[in-house]
């Protein structure tokens, strides 16, 4: 038993280490190179407010101003995603189900094209994303109606709102400028960090802290739910009670991240198995362990979009590449199954 | 615990009722047994009395309406256990036993030490120990059944409902199962089950209910409800209730020679 909570306790210090190390190396790479021990320098030079000997202030601003808000993106991307893709996962007791399976993204992505048609500045495009996704949302919950505790239900209908909001979706690039706005739309759908400011990531912030507290508190409630419905109601949950708001918060925080990223994929369905793979399905482990495990990927995932070619590639384009195929090896190997 | 029913009537359209006007008291902790044909209802039965569906009538808890409980508040009175769980992730049995303490614990608290007492404590109990580290996935159904069991006394209900509990059980651990059920009711815990077998309800000694066409048609003794009058009519085929030794059993089919011998 000692030696256990020794093991548990070290495994916790890697997957608390490891998105740091990983946000470090990050703040380093780009096409103009800054040492790890400049960064250090600088971050230190930002908490105390002193200015740093020997770094120049272009180094201080591609660090500060241009590197740290994406990486900060990507961070709140990868680990919001991977957190609301386990619970989907285990509330829905499906392999396939993911941040999305309520239809989320298309709705968001409807949301952010209609801002850009309208010419909307990126704060009001972000903020229209985050209503239409939340707005698709409650559709998928109406349209579900009274049988939503059926998991099948709710898919069902999650993925009729979400059709229709990808048709919305063609209709507007259908009539969008082709020189100028149907590639801003289409980039957008794509997924990407880039040119992210500090002032979108604040204005997500709370709620996305919020949805990660109540995660946190309802973690041993969501391995119970995850037994059934009927399983869990025989053993003293309100089930309807505790899944609307397990899958409210699960749904905000993928909105929020959404509405900053645009829409990444595979991160939520992947991360999450590969986690359940190395730490089991108690989401009291699951759910810290991928929110570092996604945290990590994503970063990576960003610093090859950033760095492999003189253009940038959108986020959404590699996660799909490299995502895809380690599910396929999931499957293969028939992890995937859970049994 | 008490458990009253009072014109309990279930159907998925008006024109087809499933149940009809069922009443009856279950006192205290006893044992009690569902018989019927396929399809009279008797999962239906257990299933309104859990509140899995909402059926017309009253049911009645000690004495209160059922819908007057909270789940937690209910859960401290009736564990229920339906047919067959199949489980989708692979929890360590000791997690799956420890999640039936959560009515017990304060909202947001993760089971600890005083939990995992309890729940060790009834895996012992259920002579399945060795499986706490198992993934609940990568065990025979019998011992999953068994884990559910630990799960539903680690609750610590006064009643525990059972929906065809040997359904899924070979021979020698169905009849296992049914002593188990037994020394669960000798340690005061009310057994309500559904069986097929209306051998199990003369074994067990259970007050025994039989449901026919979704009415209530018996209801009493296993000794005076299961005869070979009453089982022949309601299975439409000749049964026979002899004695081997010191037990009454109940067979059906056609029989040659004397069966009624000692």
């Amino acid at each position: 038993m000692r030696s256990r909570a020794k093991t548990n306790k070290a495994w916790g210090a890697v997957f608390i280490l490891l998105p740091i190390l990983c946000i470090l190396v990050s703040l380093t790479l780009g096409a103009f190179r800054v040492s790890v021990g400049h960064v250090f320098r600088i971050l230190w030079g930002q908490l105390t407010g002193s200015i740093p000997e020997g770094i120049t202030s272009l180094e201080t601003s591609i660090v500060c101003d241009v590197r740290l808000p994406r990486i900060l993106g990507a961070v709140l991307a990868g680990c919001g995603l991977s957190m609301a893709g386990g619970v989907f996962q285990a509330l829905f007791g499906n392999p396939l189900a993911d941040p999305y399976t309520l239809g989320v993204s298309n709705g968001a992505g409807f949301g952010a094209a209609l801002a850009i048609v309208l010419s909307l500045s990126p704060l009001l495009i972000q903020v229209s994303a985050l209503v239409f996704g939340l707005v698709s949302v409650g559709l998928t919950f109406l349209l579900a109606g009274r049988k939503r505790r059926a998991p099948v239900t709710m898919i069902l209908s999650g993925m009729l709102v979400s059709a229709f909001f990808a048709s919305l979706v063609s209709l507007l690039k259908f009539t969008a400028d082709p020189q100028e706005k149907l590639p801003q739309i289409v980039y957008w759908l794509m997924g990407s960090l880039a040119g992210l400011r500090y002032t979108r990531l604040l204005v997500i912030l709370p709620g996305f802290l919020a949805a990660s507290v109540v995660l946190f508190l309802y973690r041993w409630r969501i391995n119970i739910l995850s037994m059934g419905n009927r399983e869990a109601k025989s053993m003293g949950l309100n089930v309807r009670r505790d899944r609307t708001v397990v899958i409210l918060a699960a749904t905000l925080l993928t909105a929020l991240v959404v509405s900053i990223s645009g829409i990444i994929g595979w991160v939520g369905i992947v991360i999450p198995h590969l986690a359940r793979m190395i730490v089991g399905p108690d989401f009291r482990k699951l759910l810290p362990v991928s929110a570092s495990l996604g945290t990590c990927y994503l970063l990576v995932i960003d610093d090859l979009c950033r760095t492999l070619t003189a253009q940038e590639i959108p986020i959404g384009v590699i996660t799909g590449i490299i995502g895809i195929p380690i599910f396929l090896y999931f499957i293969l190997r028939e992890k995937v199954s859970w049994a | 615990m008490k458990l009253e029913l009072k014109d309990l009537s279930f159907g998925y359209d008006v024109s087809r009722m499933i149940l009809r006007d069922i009443s009856f008291t279950l006192d205290g902790g006893g044992v009690f047994c569902i018989l019927g044909q396929n399809g009279t209802g008797k999962s239906t039965l257990l299933k309104c009395i859990v509140g899995e569906e909402k059926a017309s009538g009253q049911v009645l808890v000690d004495g209160r309406d059922y819908a007057r409980y909270s789940q937690r508040e209910l859960a401290k009175k009736i564990a229920y256990l339906p047919q067959n769980h199949v489980p989708t992730f692979p929890f360590r049995v000791l997690d799956v036993v420890l999640m039936g303490r959560s009515a017990h614990m304060r909202y947001f608290a993760s089971p600890g030490e005083a939990e995992e007492r309890i729940a060790m404590d009834n895996l012992e109990f259920l002579g399945i120990a060795h499986l706490r580290e198992q993934p609940y996935t990568n065990i025979s159904g019998g011992e999953r059944q068994l884990v559910m069991i630990a799960a539903a006394l680690t609750q610590q209900p006064e009643f525990l409902i059972l929906d065809e509990p040997t359904a899924h059980l070979d021979f020698g651990n169905t009849h296992r199962f049914l002593d188990l059920l037994l020394r669960l009711n000798e340690s005061g815990i009310g057994i309500l089950m559904t069986t097929h077998f209306p051998d199990q309800a003369l074994y067990l000694g259970a007050k025994t209910l039989v449901l026919r066409g979704g009415s209530l048609w018996k209801f009493g003794p296993a000794s005076e409800v299961v005869d070979e009058e009453g089982m022949s009519e309601l299975y439409g085929l000749p049964v026979h209730i002899g004695q081997v030794g010191d037990r009454r059993v109940c067979i059906a089919g056609e029989i040659k020679g004397d069966i009624h011998g000692q």
